[in-house]
């Protein structure tokens, strides 16, 4: 009973502050400028220009694009790569590209005086027909050509697009009519529109709701002191576990409403377009991935927030998160439908693709639930420390502040 | 159940610094007043009793529960920190409202009791009026009706005329002395104007000991007798303040009466005459005696 209470207070405070505010606009502007609105789909027809494009899954059609990119980067010595997500453009000694000349003869077939001389033409004179002649031996496995191409991704210092996980981004090829009927086909029968949608809703909002939500949380916690607040508070009978967590919960509910609210809006969008395909939406497919895909984020970035600023009393979780967050953003710069792995921002950035998303599907869930249960370990934690804050047994801010300080 | 504060042996340090110093105390019922300089102790002594800070080493215990029980001893206490404040953007009333959840007070309870408090603490008109826009005083008054919120067998109030204009002092004063009633009300300062006015038991503090605890005619008795005052003229001031411990200083056009501490009547001023020592004095005397005045 306390708890709810408690947690109504919360968030009505949360209503008179600034930040949150600052907060409501930011969602709102980003929303509008990245969702746009939801397209008609229809079946596409026969005979047309363009169908867009998809990843080549032909290993003899990335293997070719690779060498070719590989080439090209070579002949101006000059390499794009994602290190820690951020692009480096990287630039070899004479050694190093001498390393990647013997790996290319083992791929190429052709003696290293031949490869030098053809790629030199071909960088002074960008003519592509210099590297016609150069291809992939006949005999050479794809197992053999992705080991060759992680050593030069070795040689380039990690986070190339030649590393066998990431080779796949060189060999883009159109999609066929059939393709397209595929993707209208799971379009409408097993994402029902709606799905497709919010799963590109998820992504865009995913993004945002990684940093902000950490202002929200850090105002929130540095409050109490900022308003000589803490002492008396610290002196009533309620229990550490329930002021924090109601806190808590306040917040992540107070950050989710709006994202709910607007995601009203495309759900309205889906269910006009379904209805023009003789389809009904999944009327909680936004719910679904509100609930499933962001909200582990937001508990992730509240729980940092609060953990940090009871620790040092100060705001540095905005800088702890946000560097955590341009890593995550970048990190998938290179891949944006369906990144995955261990970033806080699971990317998906097209609509429909759901053939990718179900490959990912069991990876996502494996993201969320990790991050929710390391946002409920840090959750735990910030109780700890505060409880041992208000019965004066420990005292980060005089011990950390005074490192940061210096 | 035992309507007493027992501190046995406390001692709490800061690192390397002895804030407080194997301190042996038993707080009764009625008003207690624990006096002492800036940086004597009395804030942290406050605090370990008020489970806001650990003792390094012995116990406490308030109506016959020990302080590590947080929660048991937190229900029983209402607590006026230095510097209370509230969140800037509540009312009177939401300040309270707000405080009275984490005292697990329910809403008929609150409903009840707030409306009342501020009656009492002569808030009633400032209901709505946010704590930004409250004066010093103002805030002191929200400040003690949230310690009495819960209905608390013991309040504990850290210099709560701090900064008071003087009618302002003299109302916070009468305010603590009504509420007393058949708490624990322990008044810490070190304005002793404040004790004099409100408390028969004190303490006094200094370097983190108890250096007197007993009443105020105890402490008045035992500064007796050493207490003079003189009349002299203005240019000798200076002297007698190079010679005594002065209480305190009556300028009177050319003249000036001093009052200062001495253990005997001194021959070099045949004016001195031994007064009964008021509260100050015997504070004074005191402080003398333990080390001497800073």
């Amino acid at each position: 009973m306390m708890g709810k209470t408690l947690f109504f207070k919360e968030c009505k405070e949360i209503l008179k502050s600034i930040t949150y505010y600052i907060f409501l606009i930011c969602v709102a502007v980003f929303f509008v400028s990245q969702m746009g609105s939801v397209a008609a789909v229809s079946k596409p027809l026969p005979g047309a220009e363009s169908y867009g494009w998809k990843y080549s899954d032909d290993e003899a059609d990335i293997m070719a694009s690779a060498l070719d990119n590989l080439l090209f980067e070579l002949s101006r010595n000059s390499f794009g790569t994602y290190p820690i997500g951020f692009y480096k453009q990287v630039t070899l000694s004479e050694d190093e590209q001498e390393e990647i000349y013997e790996i290319l003869v083992e791929l190429v077939g052709k003696t290293k005086e031949e490869l030098v001389e053809a790629v030199k033409i071909y960088g002074s004179s960008m003519d592509h027909s210099a590297v016609e002649s150069i291809y992939i031996r006949q005999d050479l496995s794809y197992e053999e050509f992705c080991h060759a191409f992680n050593r030069i991704d070795k040689i380039l210092g990690g986070g190339s697009y030649y590393r066998d996980d990431k080779i796949y981004n060189h060999a883009r090829v159109g999609k066929t009519y059939q393709d397209a009927v595929d993707d209208y086909r799971y379009i409408i029968e097993k994402d029902h529109v709606s799905g497709a949608y919010a799963r590109i809703f998820a992504d865009y909002m995913g993004i945002i709701l990684g940093i902000l939500p950490v202002f929200i949380a850090v105002t929130r916690a540095l409050k109490d002191r900022r308003a000589k607040v803490d002492q008396v508070i610290y002196s009533k009978a309620c229990s550490s576990a329930v002021i924090v967590i109601t806190r808590y919960v306040a917040i992540i509910a107070m950050t989710l409403l709006p994202v709910f609210i607007l995601s009203i809006n495309p759900l309205l969008q889906t269910i006009y377009v379904a209805a023009d395909n003789g389809i009904t939406v999944d009327y909680l497919a936004f719910l679904k991935v509100i609930l499933g895909w962001l909200l582990p984020t937001v508990l992730f970035t509240v729980s940092i927030g609060f953990l940090l600023t009871e620790m040092t009393n100060g705001p540095l979780a905005i800088l702890i998160q946000g560097l955590f967050w341009i890593i995550s953003v970048f990190a998938a710069s290179t891949n944006l439908i369906g990144y995955v792995g261990w970033n806080l921002i699971p990317r998906f950035n097209t609509v429909g693709s759901y053939t990718v998303f179900q490959s990912i599907f069991d990876d996502l869930v494996r993201n969320r639930i990790f991050y929710t249960i390391i946002a409920i370990l840090i959750l735990a934690g910030t109780i700890i420390i505060y409880d041992k804050k208000r019965r004066g047994r420990i005292h980060f801010d005089r011990a950390l502040s005074k490192h940061i300080k210096g | 159940m035992d309507m007493k504060i027992v501190l046995n042996d406390v001692s709490k340090f800061y690192g390397q610094k002895q804030a407080l110093d194997h301190v042996n105390l038993e707080i009764h019922k009625g008003m207690f007043g624990l006096l002492g300089r800036n940086g004597a102790g009395k804030t942290t002594l406050m605090k370990t009793i008020t489970t806001l800070l650990a003792p390094s080493s012995g116990e406490i215990t308030v109506c016959g529960v020990k302080v590590k029980e947080g929660v048991k001893v937190r229900e029983m206490i209402g607590y006026l920190p230095q510097d209370f404040s509230m969140y800037g953007n509540m009312s009177a009333y939401e300040s309270l409202d707000y405080l009275g959840v984490l005292s697990g007070l329910s809403k008929s309870e609150r409903k009840e009791r707030i409306p009342e408090l501020l009656e009492k603490v002569n808030l009633r008109s400032n209901t709505r009026t946010k704590v930004k826009a409250m004066s010093g005083g103002m805030r002191r008054r929200l400040g003690i009706a949230q310690a009495i919120l819960h209905n608390p067998r013991i309040i504990i109030v850290d210099e709560p005329t701090a900064g008071l204009d003087p009618e302002e002092r003299i109302r916070f004063r009468n305010l603590l002395t009504e509420i007393a009633g058949e708490r624990i009300v322990i008044l810490s300062t070190h304005i002793v104007g404040d004790i004099e006015a409100t408390c028969e038991h004190i303490a006094v503090m200094d370097q983190g000991k108890i250096i007197f605890n007993g009443t105020v005619s105890q402490l008045l008795e035992d500064a007796n007798g050493n207490i003079y005052e003189a009349k002299v003229s203005r240019i000798e001031v200076e002297e007698i303040k190079k010679q005594y411990e002065v209480t305190n200083v009556l300028m009177q056009s050319t003249e000036a009466l001093v009052r200062f501490i001495a253990n005997k009547k001194e021959e070099g001023l045949p004016t001195a005459e031994v007064v009964l020592p008021n509260v100050e004095d015997a504070y004074m005397y005191l402080m003398y005696k333990n080390g001497g005045i800073k």
